[in-house]
Protein backbone atom coordinates (compact mmCIF):
# COMPACT_ATOMS: atom_id res chain seq x y z
CA UNK A 1 0.00 0.00 0.00
CA UNK A 2 1.55 2.91 -1.13
CA UNK A 3 -0.88 5.55 0.25
CA UNK A 4 1.25 7.79 1.88
CA UNK A 5 3.90 8.56 -0.71
CA UNK A 6 1.07 9.34 -3.63
CA UNK A 7 -0.89 11.47 -1.33
CA UNK A 8 2.38 13.24 -0.68
CA UNK A 9 3.45 14.12 -4.27
CA UNK A 10 -0.27 15.30 -5.34
CA UNK A 11 0.27 17.55 -2.61
CA UNK A 12 3.74 18.38 -2.90
CA UNK A 13 3.32 18.21 -7.00
CA UNK A 14 0.11 20.23 -7.07
CA UNK A 15 -2.02 21.62 -4.28
CA UNK A 16 1.15 24.02 -2.83
CA UNK A 17 1.86 26.21 -5.21
CA UNK A 18 -1.87 27.14 -5.95
CA UNK A 19 -2.75 27.19 -2.29
CA UNK A 20 -1.81 31.01 -2.01
CA UNK A 21 -4.98 31.68 -4.60
CA UNK A 22 -7.75 29.30 -3.15
CA UNK A 23 -8.68 30.52 -0.39
CA UNK A 24 -12.05 30.70 -1.02
CA UNK A 25 -14.61 27.61 -2.79
CA UNK A 26 -15.09 28.63 -5.87
CA UNK A 27 -11.10 29.79 -6.10
CA UNK A 28 -10.11 26.42 -5.60
CA UNK A 29 -12.74 24.97 -7.81
CA UNK A 30 -11.88 27.43 -10.85
CA UNK A 31 -7.79 26.43 -9.87
CA UNK A 32 -8.35 22.73 -9.51
CA UNK A 33 -10.57 22.76 -13.11
CA UNK A 34 -7.61 24.89 -14.77
CA UNK A 35 -5.16 22.51 -13.58
CA UNK A 36 -7.04 18.96 -14.52
CA UNK A 37 -7.73 20.52 -18.16
CA UNK A 38 -4.30 21.88 -18.46
CA UNK A 39 -3.43 18.86 -17.80
CA UNK A 40 -5.06 16.11 -19.88
CA UNK A 41 -4.17 18.66 -22.71
CA UNK A 42 -0.79 18.62 -22.44
CA UNK A 43 -1.11 14.73 -21.78
CA UNK A 44 -2.68 14.20 -24.88
CA UNK A 45 -0.43 16.46 -26.96
CA UNK A 46 2.65 14.82 -25.09
CA UNK A 47 1.01 12.03 -26.96
CA UNK A 48 0.64 13.21 -30.39
CA UNK A 49 4.23 14.40 -29.59
CA UNK A 50 5.81 11.62 -28.76
CA UNK A 51 7.17 10.34 -32.04
CA UNK A 52 7.23 13.52 -33.73
CA UNK A 53 9.82 15.61 -31.40
CA UNK A 54 12.63 14.54 -29.29
CA UNK A 55 12.99 14.82 -25.87
CA UNK A 56 14.39 17.96 -24.56
CA UNK A 57 11.61 19.89 -26.70
CA UNK A 58 9.35 18.05 -26.13
CA UNK A 59 8.76 19.32 -22.58
CA UNK A 60 9.29 22.71 -23.82
CA UNK A 61 5.98 22.11 -26.36
CA UNK A 62 4.18 20.98 -22.93
CA UNK A 63 4.95 23.79 -21.00
CA UNK A 64 3.69 26.34 -23.62
CA UNK A 65 0.96 24.00 -24.20
CA UNK A 66 -0.24 24.00 -20.72
CA UNK A 67 0.61 27.60 -19.75
CA UNK A 68 -1.61 28.78 -22.56
CA UNK A 69 -4.43 26.55 -21.65
CA UNK A 70 -4.49 27.76 -17.54
CA UNK A 71 -4.07 31.32 -19.45
CA UNK A 72 -7.11 31.18 -21.09
CA UNK A 73 -8.70 29.37 -18.25
CA UNK A 74 -7.89 32.00 -15.65
CA UNK A 75 -8.80 34.71 -18.28
CA UNK A 76 -12.37 32.88 -18.86
CA UNK A 77 -12.59 31.45 -14.69
CA UNK A 78 -14.19 35.42 -13.78
CA UNK A 79 -16.99 35.02 -15.98
CA UNK A 80 -17.70 31.35 -14.62
CA UNK A 81 -16.79 31.95 -11.10
CA UNK A 82 -17.12 34.98 -8.93
CA UNK A 83 -13.15 35.50 -8.52
CA UNK A 84 -11.57 38.87 -7.96
CA UNK A 85 -9.96 40.28 -11.18
CA UNK A 86 -6.84 40.03 -9.14
CA UNK A 87 -6.84 36.33 -9.35
CA UNK A 88 -6.53 35.99 -13.04
CA UNK A 89 -2.73 36.23 -13.26
CA UNK A 90 -2.14 33.66 -10.84
CA UNK A 91 -4.46 31.48 -11.85
CA UNK A 92 -2.42 31.68 -15.04
CA UNK A 93 0.73 30.32 -13.32
CA UNK A 94 -1.69 26.93 -12.20
CA UNK A 95 -0.37 25.86 -15.79
CA UNK A 96 3.03 25.75 -15.09
CA UNK A 97 2.32 23.63 -11.42
CA UNK A 98 4.43 20.15 -11.42
CA UNK A 99 1.29 18.21 -11.38
CA UNK A 100 0.55 19.32 -15.07
CA UNK A 101 3.81 17.47 -15.92
CA UNK A 102 3.00 14.08 -14.23
CA UNK A 103 0.29 13.53 -16.81
CA UNK A 104 3.23 14.04 -19.76
CA UNK A 105 5.53 11.75 -17.92
CA UNK A 106 6.55 8.89 -20.37
CA UNK A 107 7.62 6.72 -17.80
CA UNK A 108 4.76 3.68 -18.40
CA UNK A 109 4.72 2.81 -14.92
CA UNK A 110 4.31 5.88 -14.06
CA UNK A 111 1.65 6.66 -16.37
CA UNK A 112 -0.44 3.61 -15.58
CA UNK A 113 0.00 3.11 -11.48
CA UNK A 114 0.36 6.95 -10.39
CA UNK A 115 -1.77 9.14 -12.41
CA UNK A 116 -5.42 8.52 -11.50
CA UNK A 117 -4.49 8.64 -7.64
CA UNK A 118 -2.34 11.60 -7.89
CA UNK A 119 -5.17 13.43 -9.38
CA UNK A 120 -8.01 12.20 -7.42
CA UNK A 121 -6.20 13.30 -4.20
CA UNK A 122 -5.38 16.70 -5.60
CA UNK A 123 -9.08 17.44 -6.60
CA UNK A 124 -10.04 16.78 -3.32
CA UNK A 125 -7.28 17.92 -1.56
CA UNK A 126 -7.89 21.44 -3.51
CA UNK A 127 -11.39 21.42 -3.13
CA UNK A 128 -11.48 19.81 0.72
CA UNK A 129 -8.53 22.86 1.48
CA UNK A 130 -11.06 25.37 -0.60
CA UNK A 131 -13.62 24.65 1.71
CA UNK A 132 -12.16 24.68 4.93
CA UNK A 133 -10.08 27.52 5.12
CA UNK A 134 -13.52 29.68 3.56
CA UNK A 135 -15.13 28.29 6.09
CA UNK A 136 -12.65 29.13 9.21
CA UNK A 137 -10.64 32.25 7.72
CA UNK A 138 -13.75 33.85 6.36
CA UNK A 139 -16.72 32.69 7.87
CA UNK A 140 -18.19 32.11 4.68
CA UNK A 141 -19.19 29.02 2.52
CA UNK A 142 -19.29 29.72 -1.52
CA UNK A 143 -19.27 33.74 -0.23
CA UNK A 144 -22.27 33.33 1.93
CA UNK A 145 -22.61 33.79 5.50
CA UNK A 146 -22.24 31.34 7.55
CA UNK A 147 -21.52 32.21 11.17
CA UNK A 148 -23.81 34.35 12.68
CA UNK A 149 -21.52 37.56 13.66
CA UNK A 150 -20.19 37.38 10.26
CA UNK A 151 -16.62 37.14 12.14
CA UNK A 152 -14.24 34.36 11.22
CA UNK A 153 -13.45 31.10 13.58
CA UNK A 154 -9.56 31.17 12.59
CA UNK A 155 -8.47 34.30 10.74
CA UNK A 156 -5.40 32.47 10.12
CA UNK A 157 -6.95 29.67 7.60
CA UNK A 158 -7.27 32.13 5.36
CA UNK A 159 -4.58 33.72 4.81
CA UNK A 160 -1.85 31.80 2.39
CA UNK A 161 0.55 30.81 5.21
CA UNK A 162 -2.18 29.08 7.12
CA UNK A 163 -2.46 26.39 4.43
CA UNK A 164 1.34 25.77 5.28
CA UNK A 165 -0.63 24.23 8.82
CA UNK A 166 -3.49 22.77 6.61
CA UNK A 167 -1.36 20.30 4.95
CA UNK A 168 1.18 19.64 7.15
CA UNK A 169 -1.69 18.47 9.49
CA UNK A 170 -3.52 16.46 6.52
CA UNK A 171 0.19 14.84 5.74
CA UNK A 172 0.83 13.76 8.83
CA UNK A 173 -3.06 12.05 8.78
CA UNK A 174 -2.39 10.79 5.85
CA UNK A 175 0.48 9.07 7.14
CA UNK A 176 -0.87 7.35 9.75
CA UNK A 177 -4.05 6.28 7.54
CA UNK A 178 -1.17 4.41 5.52
CA UNK A 179 0.37 3.10 8.74
CA UNK A 180 -2.44 1.97 9.83
CA UNK A 181 -3.46 -0.10 7.00
CA UNK A 182 -0.34 -1.78 6.50
CA UNK A 183 -0.76 -2.75 10.13
CA UNK A 184 -4.13 -3.95 9.24
CA UNK A 185 -2.82 -5.65 6.49
CA UNK A 186 0.32 -7.47 8.24
CA UNK A 187 -2.17 -8.80 10.97
CA UNK A 188 -4.83 -10.00 8.42
CA UNK A 189 -2.12 -11.92 6.54
CA UNK A 190 -1.05 -13.23 10.22
CA UNK A 191 -4.24 -14.30 10.97
CA UNK A 192 -4.66 -16.30 7.42
CA UNK A 193 -1.44 -18.04 8.01
CA UNK A 194 -2.25 -19.07 11.83
CA UNK A 195 -5.51 -20.15 10.83
CA UNK A 196 -3.82 -22.21 7.72
CA UNK A 197 -1.69 -23.61 9.94
CA UNK A 198 -5.11 -25.18 12.28
CA UNK B 1 11.54 55.06 5.17
CA UNK B 2 12.33 55.60 1.71
CA UNK B 3 9.95 53.98 -0.92
CA UNK B 4 12.83 51.91 -2.55
CA UNK B 5 13.56 50.20 0.89
CA UNK B 6 10.07 50.14 2.13
CA UNK B 7 9.24 48.04 -1.43
CA UNK B 8 12.38 45.66 -1.05
CA UNK B 9 11.85 45.03 2.29
CA UNK B 10 7.74 44.43 1.45
CA UNK B 11 8.76 41.96 -1.46
CA UNK B 12 11.62 40.15 0.99
CA UNK B 13 9.67 39.67 3.83
CA UNK B 14 5.81 40.76 4.02
CA UNK B 15 5.22 39.58 -0.09
CA UNK B 16 7.96 36.89 0.08
CA UNK B 17 7.75 34.75 -3.25
CA UNK B 18 8.66 31.67 -1.69
CA UNK B 19 6.22 31.59 2.03
CA UNK B 20 3.67 34.12 1.16
CA UNK B 21 2.77 33.53 -2.48
CA UNK B 22 3.91 29.73 -2.66
CA UNK B 23 5.24 30.27 -6.07
CA UNK B 24 8.68 28.56 -4.76
CA UNK B 25 7.36 25.70 -2.47
CA UNK B 26 7.98 22.67 -4.93
CA UNK B 27 11.71 24.36 -5.06
CA UNK B 28 11.96 24.37 -1.49
CA UNK B 29 10.37 20.99 -1.24
CA UNK B 30 12.76 19.23 -4.11
CA UNK B 31 15.86 21.00 -3.75
CA UNK B 32 17.16 19.42 -0.72
CA UNK B 33 20.73 20.06 -0.39
CA UNK B 34 22.56 20.16 2.40
CA UNK B 35 22.62 23.95 4.77
CA UNK B 36 26.02 24.31 4.01
CA UNK B 37 25.53 23.83 -0.15
CA UNK B 38 22.50 25.89 0.04
CA UNK B 39 24.51 28.93 0.90
CA UNK B 40 25.95 28.56 -2.39
CA UNK B 41 22.94 26.64 -3.95
CA UNK B 42 20.81 29.76 -2.72
CA UNK B 43 23.16 32.36 -4.94
CA UNK B 44 22.50 30.76 -7.90
CA UNK B 45 18.81 30.61 -7.64
CA UNK B 46 18.37 34.19 -6.07
CA UNK B 47 20.44 35.42 -8.63
CA UNK B 48 18.41 33.42 -11.44
CA UNK B 49 15.13 35.01 -9.97
CA UNK B 50 16.29 38.69 -9.10
CA UNK B 51 17.55 38.98 -13.02
CA UNK B 52 14.29 36.97 -14.67
CA UNK B 53 11.99 39.07 -12.70
CA UNK B 54 13.44 42.49 -13.39
CA UNK B 55 13.97 41.61 -17.38
CA UNK B 56 10.04 39.71 -17.79
CA UNK B 57 8.76 43.06 -16.02
CA UNK B 58 10.58 45.11 -17.74
CA UNK B 59 10.17 43.47 -21.22
CA UNK B 60 6.07 42.93 -20.18
CA UNK B 61 5.81 46.47 -19.44
CA UNK B 62 7.53 47.69 -22.76
CA UNK B 63 5.59 44.90 -25.41
CA UNK B 64 2.26 46.00 -26.21
CA UNK B 65 -0.44 42.91 -26.78
CA UNK B 66 -1.40 42.35 -23.57
CA UNK B 67 -1.62 39.39 -21.03
CA UNK B 68 -1.14 36.79 -23.73
CA UNK B 69 2.10 38.48 -25.29
CA UNK B 70 2.60 39.20 -21.32
CA UNK B 71 3.17 35.38 -19.91
CA UNK B 72 4.89 34.58 -23.04
CA UNK B 73 7.23 36.58 -22.30
CA UNK B 74 7.73 35.02 -18.92
CA UNK B 75 7.79 32.14 -20.39
CA UNK B 76 10.73 32.75 -22.52
CA UNK B 77 12.74 34.47 -19.72
CA UNK B 78 11.75 31.60 -17.48
CA UNK B 79 13.34 29.21 -19.94
CA UNK B 80 16.22 31.01 -20.61
CA UNK B 81 16.68 31.55 -16.58
CA UNK B 82 16.41 27.83 -16.01
CA UNK B 83 18.99 27.32 -19.10
CA UNK B 84 21.16 29.48 -17.07
CA UNK B 85 20.81 27.61 -13.61
CA UNK B 86 21.43 24.13 -15.59
CA UNK B 87 24.51 25.61 -17.11
CA UNK B 88 25.45 26.49 -13.11
CA UNK B 89 25.02 22.45 -12.66
CA UNK B 90 22.04 22.81 -10.56
CA UNK B 91 18.49 21.37 -11.76
CA UNK B 92 20.06 18.60 -13.48
CA UNK B 93 18.33 15.18 -13.28
CA UNK B 94 14.69 14.40 -11.70
CA UNK B 95 12.46 14.76 -8.95
CA UNK B 96 10.36 12.77 -7.99
CA UNK B 97 10.25 11.19 -12.17
CA UNK B 98 10.29 14.91 -13.49
CA UNK B 99 12.99 16.96 -14.72
CA UNK B 100 13.79 19.09 -12.59
CA UNK B 101 14.06 22.15 -14.11
CA UNK B 102 10.41 22.45 -14.15
CA UNK B 103 10.08 22.53 -10.46
CA UNK B 104 11.90 26.00 -10.96
CA UNK B 105 9.21 27.41 -13.41
CA UNK B 106 6.15 28.61 -10.78
CA UNK B 107 8.64 30.50 -8.55
CA UNK B 108 10.50 32.53 -12.13
CA UNK B 109 7.26 32.90 -13.69
CA UNK B 110 5.13 33.43 -10.68
CA UNK B 111 7.61 36.81 -9.73
CA UNK B 112 7.25 38.05 -12.97
CA UNK B 113 3.78 38.19 -12.87
CA UNK B 114 3.49 39.34 -9.01
CA UNK B 115 5.65 42.29 -9.86
CA UNK B 116 3.88 42.82 -13.57
CA UNK B 117 0.57 42.82 -11.51
CA UNK B 118 2.32 45.76 -9.36
CA UNK B 119 2.95 48.05 -11.94
CA UNK B 120 5.55 49.89 -10.29
CA UNK B 121 7.95 52.37 -11.76
CA UNK B 122 11.67 51.18 -12.91
CA UNK B 123 13.26 52.32 -9.67
CA UNK B 124 11.05 50.68 -7.85
CA UNK B 125 10.43 47.99 -10.18
CA UNK B 126 14.10 47.14 -9.42
CA UNK B 127 14.00 47.58 -5.77
CA UNK B 128 11.22 44.83 -5.95
CA UNK B 129 13.11 42.69 -8.26
CA UNK B 130 16.03 42.95 -5.18
CA UNK B 131 13.78 42.25 -2.40
CA UNK B 132 12.41 39.15 -4.25
CA UNK B 133 15.74 37.69 -5.13
CA UNK B 134 16.96 38.40 -1.14
CA UNK B 135 13.89 36.77 -0.16
CA UNK B 136 14.36 33.87 -1.85
CA UNK B 137 17.95 33.42 -0.88
CA UNK B 138 16.91 34.17 3.00
CA UNK B 139 13.92 31.26 2.69
CA UNK B 140 15.89 28.99 0.66
CA UNK B 141 18.94 28.78 2.98
CA UNK B 142 16.41 28.70 5.76
CA UNK B 143 14.75 25.91 4.72
CA UNK B 144 17.15 23.47 3.77
CA UNK B 145 19.13 24.56 7.31
CA UNK B 146 15.52 23.31 8.94
CA UNK B 147 15.02 20.23 6.94
CA UNK B 148 19.36 19.02 7.37
CA UNK B 149 17.97 19.64 11.27
CA UNK B 150 15.10 17.43 11.13
CA UNK B 151 16.68 14.63 9.33
CA UNK B 152 18.68 13.95 11.88
CA UNK B 153 16.55 14.84 14.65
CA UNK B 154 15.09 11.43 16.16
CA UNK B 155 11.26 11.98 16.16
CA UNK B 156 8.52 9.42 14.93
CA UNK B 157 8.43 8.91 11.22
CA UNK B 158 5.02 9.88 10.21
CA UNK B 159 6.00 13.83 11.46
CA UNK B 160 9.79 13.66 10.34
CA UNK B 161 11.04 14.97 6.93
CA UNK B 162 8.11 16.92 4.56
CA UNK B 163 5.50 17.05 7.47
CA UNK B 164 7.92 18.65 9.50
CA UNK B 165 9.73 20.85 7.37
CA UNK B 166 5.92 22.25 6.04
CA UNK B 167 4.77 22.85 9.63
CA UNK B 168 8.10 24.80 9.96
CA UNK B 169 7.82 26.47 7.05
CA UNK B 170 4.40 27.96 7.79
CA UNK B 171 5.38 29.33 10.96
CA UNK B 172 8.31 31.18 9.31
CA UNK B 173 5.57 32.32 6.71
CA UNK B 174 3.32 33.75 9.67
CA UNK B 175 6.27 35.71 11.07
CA UNK B 176 7.68 37.01 8.01
CA UNK B 177 4.33 38.33 7.13
CA UNK B 178 3.92 40.15 10.13
CA UNK B 179 6.51 42.64 8.82
CA UNK B 180 3.55 44.00 6.85
CA UNK B 181 3.37 46.72 9.42
CA UNK B 182 6.83 48.15 8.16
Amino acid sequence: MNLSSTFEKALILGAYPLLALTVTAYEATAATAIVIIAAVLAWLTTLWLRSLIPEPLRWLVVVAVSAAIALGGGLLAPFLFPLSTAITTRLAVAGITPIVFIACVTDERETRGGIVPTFISFVVVMLVAGLLREALGNGTLFLRQITASGTAVAGIMGTPTGAFLFLGATMIVARLAARRLVADDTAGEAHTLQRGKR
Amino acid sequence: MNEGVQVLLNYMLSENVMLVSFFGVTLLLTETEGARAAMKGGLVFATAVLVSTLVGTLLATALPGGEVIEMLAFLVVSLLAVSAIRAGGRLTGERLGLPAPLYALPLLVGSQALLTQASLDFPLTFAAAVGVGLGVYIVYVLSTSMFEQIRLTETRSVVKGVPALIIALGILGFALMGFQLL
